[in-house]
């Protein structure tokens, strides 16, 4: 993939939102008056954002009008991001699962999956670390964090 | 024949009544309490509700919990509250501005009435304070002084409980001053201290310290306190109301009377403990125990007053 | 004085606040360690047992927690660049790259030397020359403040990774996401779009993870099919390369020196923290180092300067806390809460009213420092063991991990949707050359600034020369030009260089 090509896109986008920050005073509600204005920080943040986007967009846009060969790291290699993909899937499930089934009923699953991912393919051991680390995680949050992590809500 | 069947009887009865109260009167608390502080661990609140929370457990024993829900001025963890299942198990750390101040600015998703009151714990009074070496030895010179000048006064935040009480008290006794918002009023009398600003208006664990070190001067406070002998109070110079920070626990409303009597007569408890009373009394806070209606009451009085203050200020 | 300091010694020296010390240092390291509970929460959770012991142990085990989880930070930082706590995020960029190198022992060792001393020396100000400090600390208000944070600005945009508009973008949507909430001055919400749940703006915890921790999972499975051992933590053959000679020590001593003391400065002006201390002392230890190209891949001095800073803060926190009751960040101020329950009034009063108590707990904070150096050393072992477990028993570990870590920081499932998001955005961000690290600072710094500039508008007034009137606000915009010229210079000279790896790290 070409990082040039989404440093204009990207850059696009930055500036577009900045200059709804700059322009749209409906981002900001309620509250009552003081020196700085609730809405002075952020535009002088937008402004800056637009400024630093579009010195990365030229500089983008020139390399590939000359067109430069792509170098170093301006190159993004995609090999590997359907496992990235699968993580994330992971962990939503995770998120959802979670409030629902408690949190030693999904994590054990979820260890699971993410040591197949990774290649895992040792069962006894991986199963007794997916079971053992959350028992122990949710002993010690309750004993010494008093945190109580989401138990079966059914 | 018959005893035996009275036995029966009684026997079918008591299992009855058992039943009925395992299944649905599980007798209160039976698992963890957790109340939750809106503010940041370390501050008055936080303090205040962890040696509240320490004492209860004692009494009701089961772990009372304290869970730091900050952000948003409050309004994070009160929300959440105000949402939570009323059972009694999820309970707030209420004060001044999260109950009755900040519902008046922003668009809450909760108000007073979303809560029952249970306890008021303690109070700290409002107080107007300066610098050691500040021209101004009174309330009156400070009056006469930010009538002629431009004053600054510390604050923390425009909406604060802070400044809304400082504008009732500036309104009444017709002077204006110029905020400066820190973030919080130990940070405002670093500002006094260092000379930064000209005055501040502070509460006891905020201020005691620096006045302890005559670094500090309080011109006036809401009531009198042995620690700070000879500050007059707002009273004496004829301003009318109470401007006081307090730190109660309220509970989403609608929870079952039981709660509200069970933790009551724990607090009650408690606040004889001589180590509670101790430990209040070293965080700089006024043990200002109350709970029942009349104490509701007077804060749906002083909600009134805050709403019509913060007409005045909001955009 | 010294009288009292001995007798303080000899108060300490007992059965109850030893073993409270060595549970304190312990517990410290292991909850620093983990990425996502921070000190801050450790001391906040163990407060309430302090408070049925001796003053003198109940301290100086809370203070023995907050060292120990200040160094705990970069033990994970290190051998898995998970930092464990935000002031060791540059620790991870040279410690990780070190340990890539087969060199872990070298990066620990160098790290717990330089925290201790750093420690050591901020303490050693502490304890001499608190009174003079303060008084000066005091003189920085508002005005002074803005100027320090636009210095540390500088420092950041300066160093900040491969370009520097990438870096300057990265600092700025760092401030716009901070921004979204409810502003702390004037009570409004900002960016919420109606959403209750943003009124309290992005938990910071779950931020952390999901921008600096989460990646490097990312890039673990991206190279998935890549067999392990190429992956795992090589151990050097050469013992050289997993210790510190005396002579290595030696020759980064000066910039522990310098970044002990601007830690300290830092440390005493209350309210910046350790990760900025931690950036300064970073930034200058870069600027004048002989070899700057090698920051960020591997520096051994990177690590000493990033670590003696940070810790040099938790000493000199304690000065203005300790002489005018005013906390230098969110830690000290939970420890000012400490003082207070066990019937200590921080202020001057204190060295008169509790002369003993108060040289028993500096005397107590000398010899944690000696606990942390022995406890730290004798676990470094088993920490390496740990981190070159296989890939797939370490990150479904991580992820619990770093899921719990985002729950119990509000006990809310929403933060883990921030920390799914940020994740994402965290690898987007390295995947187009915009530096993570440079985000979370300007994330941290922002609310400081915004702050502060309120506060020196109102004290201004319509007389604007009032914000040159000070020589604090001076010196900084003279060290802000000095900073960014002579950034440039070294910019130049090893462009040439350096460019092309430069992000690496990132």
């Amino acid at each position: 993939m070409d990082r040039r090509k989404i440093d204009v896109v990207l850059s696009t986008f930055l500036i577009i939102v900045s200059l709804i920050i700059l322009t749209n005073d409906n981002l900001v509600e309620g509250g009552a008056e003081s020196d700085l204005g609730s809405m002075f920080l952020p535009r002088v943040v937008a402004g800056l954002i637009i400024l630093f986007s579009a010195t990365i967009a030229i500089q983008s846009l020139l390399k590939l009008s000359k067109g430069t060969k792509i170098e170093g790291l301006e190159l993004i290699s995609t090999d590997g991001f359907s496992g990235i993909l699968i993580y994330i899937g992971i962990f939503i499930v995770y998120w959802l699962a979670v409030p629902y089934v408690g949190f030693l009923v999904a994590t054990p699953f979820i260890m699971i999956a993410v040591a197949i991912l990774l290649g895992g393919r040792n069962w006894v051991p991986i199963i007794a670390m997916s079971v053992i680390t959350p028992v122990l995680i949710d002993y010690g949050s309750k004993e010494f964090l008093r945190v109580y992590l989401p138990t079966w809500a059914f | 024949m018959k005893s035996s069947k009275k036995v029966l009887a009684t026997l079918t009865a008591a299992l009855a009544v058992t039943l009925a109260s395992g299944a649905a009167l599980a007798e209160y608390p039976d698992k963890p309490i957790n109340v939750i502080v809106p503010w940041g661990a370390g501050g008055d609140s936080d303090l205040t509700t962890r040696i509240w929370a320490d004492a209860v457990e004692k009494e009701l024993g089961v772990p009372v919990v304290v869970i730091n829900k900050t952000g948003g001025g409050g309004i994070v963890g009160t929300s959440f509250v105000a949402r939570a299942k009323k059972d009694g198990y999820t309970l707030i750390n209420a004060g001044l501005s999260n109950m009755l101040i900040t519902p008046n600015f922003s668009k809450t998703p909760y108000n007073f009435d979303s809560f029952t009151p249970i306890v008021k714990m303690t109070s700290v009074p409002l107080a107007v304070v300066v610098a050691k070496d500040s021209p101004y030895k009174t309330f009156d010179e400070f009056v006469a002084g930010a009538k002629s000048t431009r004053v600054t006064q510390g604050s923390w935040g425009a909406t604060s409980s802070g400044t809304i009480q400082a504008n009732i008290i500036a309104e009444q006794m017709g002077y204006k001053v110029k905020y400066v918002h820190a973030k919080g009023a130990a940070d405002s009398m670093v500002s006094v201290v260092g000379g930064h600003i000209d005055s501040a208006v502070s509460f006891p664990p905020a201020f005691g310290p620096h006045v302890k070190a005559d670094r500090a001067r309080a011109l006036v406070m809401n009531q009198k306190m042995d620690a700070f002998p000879g500050v007059p109070t707002f009273a004496d110079y004829g301003v009318k109301g109470s401007f006081e920070g307090w730190s109660g626990v309220f509970a989403p409303k609608g929870v079952p009377q039981e709660v509200v009597d069970k933790l009551n007569a724990a607090t009650a408890k408690a606040m004889k403990d001589p180590k509670v009373l101790a430990a209040y009394q070293n965080i700089g806070a006024i043990v200002d125990y109350r709970h029942g209606s009349e104490w509701v009451n007077d804060m749906k009085v002083t909600y009134g007053i805050m709403k019509e203050a913060a007409a005045k200020v909001k955009k | 004085m010294f009288d009292n300091i001995i007798s303080g010694f000899s108060s300490i020296l007992a059965i109850g606040p030893i073993l409270g010390i060595i549970a304190g240092v312990i517990i410290g390291i292991i909850f620093g360690a983990i990425p996502g509970i921070s000190a801050i929460m450790a001391i906040a959770i163990i407060l309430p047992m302090t408070f049925y012991v001796d003053p003198i142990i109940g301290i100086t085990m809370l203070l023995a927690v907050y060292k120990a989880g200040i160094y705990g930070g970069s033990i994970s930082a290190i051998l898995i660049n998970t930092p464990g706590a935000a002031a060791s995020f540059l620790t991870a960029q040279d410690g990780h790259a070190l340990t890539k190198a087969g060199k872990a022992g070298k990066a620990l060792d160098m790290s717990l030397f330089a925290s201790v001393t750093g420690e050591m020396l901020a303490t050693l100000v502490l304890i001499l020359v608190a009174a003079p400090i303060s008084l000066i600390s005091l003189q920085a208000g508002p005005i002074e403040k803005v100027f320090l944070l636009l210095f540390a600005f500088t420092v950041i945009g300066s160093m900040a990774g491969e370009s520097l508009p990438r870096g300057l973008l990265s600092c700025c949507l760092g401030m716009l996401f901070a921004m979204v909430g409810m502003s702390t001055i004037t009570g409004a919400a900002r960016f919420t779009f109606g959403y209750t749940e943003l009124m309290g703006g992005f938990t910071f915890t779950p931020m952390l993870i999901g921008i600096l921790v989460m990646p490097e999972v990312f890039n673990v499975i991206k190279r998935r099919l890549v067999p392990h051992h190429e992956m795992t933590i090589t151990h050097s053959p050469n013992p050289a390369d997993n210790r510190i000679s005396f002579k290595e020590f030696r020759s980064v001593f000066s910039t522990i020196l310098k970044s002990s003391g601007i830690g300290t400065f830092v440390g005493a002006l209350p309210g910046l923290g350790s990760s900025t201390a931690a950036f300064i002392a970073y930034g200058e230890a870069k600027r004048t180092a002989k070899k700057p190209e090698e920051y960020g891949k591997g520096s051994v001095e990177g690590i000493a300067a990033a670590e003696s800073a940070n810790n040099a803060v938790c000493g000199s926190s304690m000065i203005p806390m300790l002489t005018l009751s005013i906390p230098g960040d969110d830690v000290a101020a939970l420890l000012m809460g400490a003082f207070l329950i066990h019937g200590l009034t921080p202020g001057p009063m204190i060295f008169f009213e509790h002369t003993e108590t108060i040289y028993a707990i500096f005397a107590g904070f000398l010899i944690t420092d000696l606990f942390l150096l022995v406890i730290a050393r004798s676990g470094f072992k088993f920490f390496v063991k740990m981190a070159s477990l296989r890939r797939y028993y370490i990150f479904p570990c991580v992820t619990v991990f770093a899921f719990t870590g985002a729950f119990t920081a509000g006990q809310n499932m929403d933060d883990i949707l921030v920390l799914i998001a940020f994740t994402v955005m965290g690898y987007g961000m390295r995947l187009v050359g915009l530096n993570p690290a440079v985000f979370i600072i300007g994330f941290i710094l922002t609310p400081f600034l915004e702050q502060n500039l309120d506060q020196a508008m109102s004290i201004v007034g319509t007389d604007y020369y009032l914000f040159f009137a000070s020589p604090f606000s001076w010196v900084f915009i003279a060290l802000s030009v000095f900073f960014v010229f002579s950034s440039m210079r070294v910019r130049r000279k090893t462009s040439n260089t350096s460019a092309q790896v430069e992000d690496k790290t990132a």
